[in-house]
């Protein structure tokens, strides 16, 4: 078994919205960014995997395992953290361990109380209640690591954390990934995170997958090109993924393979290659 | 499962001290009166009010879909509702008996058994009809339906009590306590099985 994650022409319908047909291959030791508008079907593509929400076609499979099958048994593997804290506010630090302990079969006190030190949770009586929201996140990405997970799913685990507290946050996700074995897929609106550690992105738009690609071929393929409206008119259009045009001239997302040298293009960003793609032509 | 249960014992914990508080009072009251029947019965509604309290925090913390992210299927978390429930309703049972002995009006051991079973088994039985709805509808939308329900039912029995003829012998009363045990357990186990349908197919 190769990929930790694999969904296959995966669709669900609501009103108002349709996940159409999206594939998404994870292959195990990477790290995969999910990342897309509000709405765009992140957080359903998630609920999707942990069939929190039941699918209308598709087949998806976590860690080798059907998720319709023997789920209760494959998310002894899995570590999430959900876009919102859902911890019931009157427990503390002492109470979710014991709690975790009769949950989780792998779960391991130790690592437990050693991330939780390293988070600066509070160790005392402190109720959930009382946390902030990044002590929320913090607490739930300490218990997504405290036991045998080898597939992380988190969705937007890092936003409302300042900028000190998600780089700290992405080391840990760093070491975690050491392990060939582990997989981790984030889905995040901050595409400077995503831009320092993932292997692979996924773009979603209105529910649909607009790339999955490695993220360096990604960096390699794409380039910005700044030049007049008269030069922009000369170009081969199916080189062109989107531009902006504004007085002074024409900012375009290009495929630098298929432009001649005689331009100067400029290193496109993860938020470059995103924005320009859900710009029309 | 273990772990569901010791989460919502914690999390029930902080209503411990506003029970303890209405317990304490209806004793006293109950002592002073030489009658148990209202302590009976605030025990009685306690015992069913429990799991869906516990359900109410669960809503409020979004618990359910975190839950399921965890080695927890949707059948354990239902299990565990009805469970808490149970577990309530025996405790209940226990300490009716022992109030009942306490106060002692003159009534026997197994007079004050079958009053005290009755009032755990209605309280189960209203768990039984109410929760198929929560797990539905959920505490917030469900909670006047179950208004509802407990208004008709409280409707039914003044009904019957005020409209039947006469008292029911002692021999179909000897009969109902002898059938009502497996009857609450038939009616917990539909329940159970039509809840764990419904929430099998609940979006979170």
């Amino acid at each position: 078994m190769k990929q930790a994650l694999e969904l296959k022409k995966v669709s669900k319908k609501y009103e108002g919205f349709l996940l159409d047909q999206i594939d998404i291959e994870l292959p195990r030791g990477c790290i995969m960014g999910l990342i897309g508008e509000n709405g765009a079907g992140k957080s359903t593509t998630i609920k999707l995997i942990l069939d929190l929400i039941s699918r209308d076609n598709g087949t998806i499979m976590v860690l080798g395992g059907d998720n319709l099958e023997n789920l209760k048994a494959i998310k002894e593997n899995i570590g999430v953290v959900l876009d919102e804290s859902c911890f019931p506010e009157n427990l503390n630090l002492w109470d979710i361990n014991r709690i975790m302990k009769n949950i989780y079969l792998t779960w391991n006190e130790k690592l437990f109380w050693d991330y939780t030190t390293r988070f600066a949770l509070p160790s005392d009586k402190k109720t959930v209640k009382e946390y902030s929201h990044g002590m929320k996140m913090k607490l739930a990405i300490a218990i997504a690591l405290s036991h045998d997970s080898k597939l992380l799913l988190l969705d937007e685990a890092t936003s409302g954390l300042d900028p000190v507290a998600r780089d700290e946050i992405l080391d840990v996700f760093r070491e975690f990934i050491q392990d060939e074995e582990r997989s981790i897929l984030l889905s995040s609106h901050i595409t400077s995170d995503l831009e320092k550690i993932c292997d692979y992105i996924t773009f979603l738009h209105k529910g649909k997958v607009v790339f999955s690609e490695q993220k360096d071929d990604l960096l390699e393929k794409y380039g910005v090109l700044k030049c007049s409206a008269e030069e922009f008119a000369k170009i081969d259009s199916s080189a062109v993924k989107g531009c902006r045009m504004n007085e002074f001239g024409v900012q375009a997302l290009v495929e630098k393979q298929k432009m001649n040298n005689s331009y100067v293009i400029d290193r496109a960003g993860l938020e470059d290659i995103m924005l320009y793609h859900i710009k029309e032509k | 499962m273990k772990g569901l249960l010791i989460k919502d014992l914690i999390n029930l914990k902080k209503q411990g001290m506003i029970i303890g508080v209405l317990i304490v009072f209806y004793a006293v009251l109950g002592f002073w009166t030489h009658d148990s029947s209202m302590m009976g019965a605030v025990m009685a509604v306690l015992a069913a009010m429990m799991p869906i309290t516990s359900m109410a925090y669960d809503e409020k913390a979004k618990w359910d879909k975190y839950a399921l992210s965890m080695p927890v299927s949707r059948r354990d978390i239902v299990l565990g509702k009805y469970l808490l429930g149970i577990l309530f309703s025996a405790v209940v049972f226990i300490v009716n008996i022992a109030f009942n002995l306490i106060v002692n009006n003159g009534e026997s051991l197994k007079e004050i058994a079958l009053l005290s079973g009755a009032l755990s088994g209605l309280a189960l039985v209203y768990m039984a009809l109410v929760m198929p709805v929560l797990f539905r509808f959920g505490v917030e939308k469900g909670r006047l339906l179950m208004m509802m329900l407990l208004f008709g039912a409280t409707g039914l029995i003044v009904y019957f009590s005020t409209n039947s003829e006469s008292l029911p012998s002692a021999q179909t009363l000897n009969l109902a306590a002898k059938l009502s045990p497996s009857i609450v357990i038939a009616v917990l186990l539909t329940s159970f099985l039509l809840s764990s349908k419904i929430y099998e197919k609940r979006e979170l």
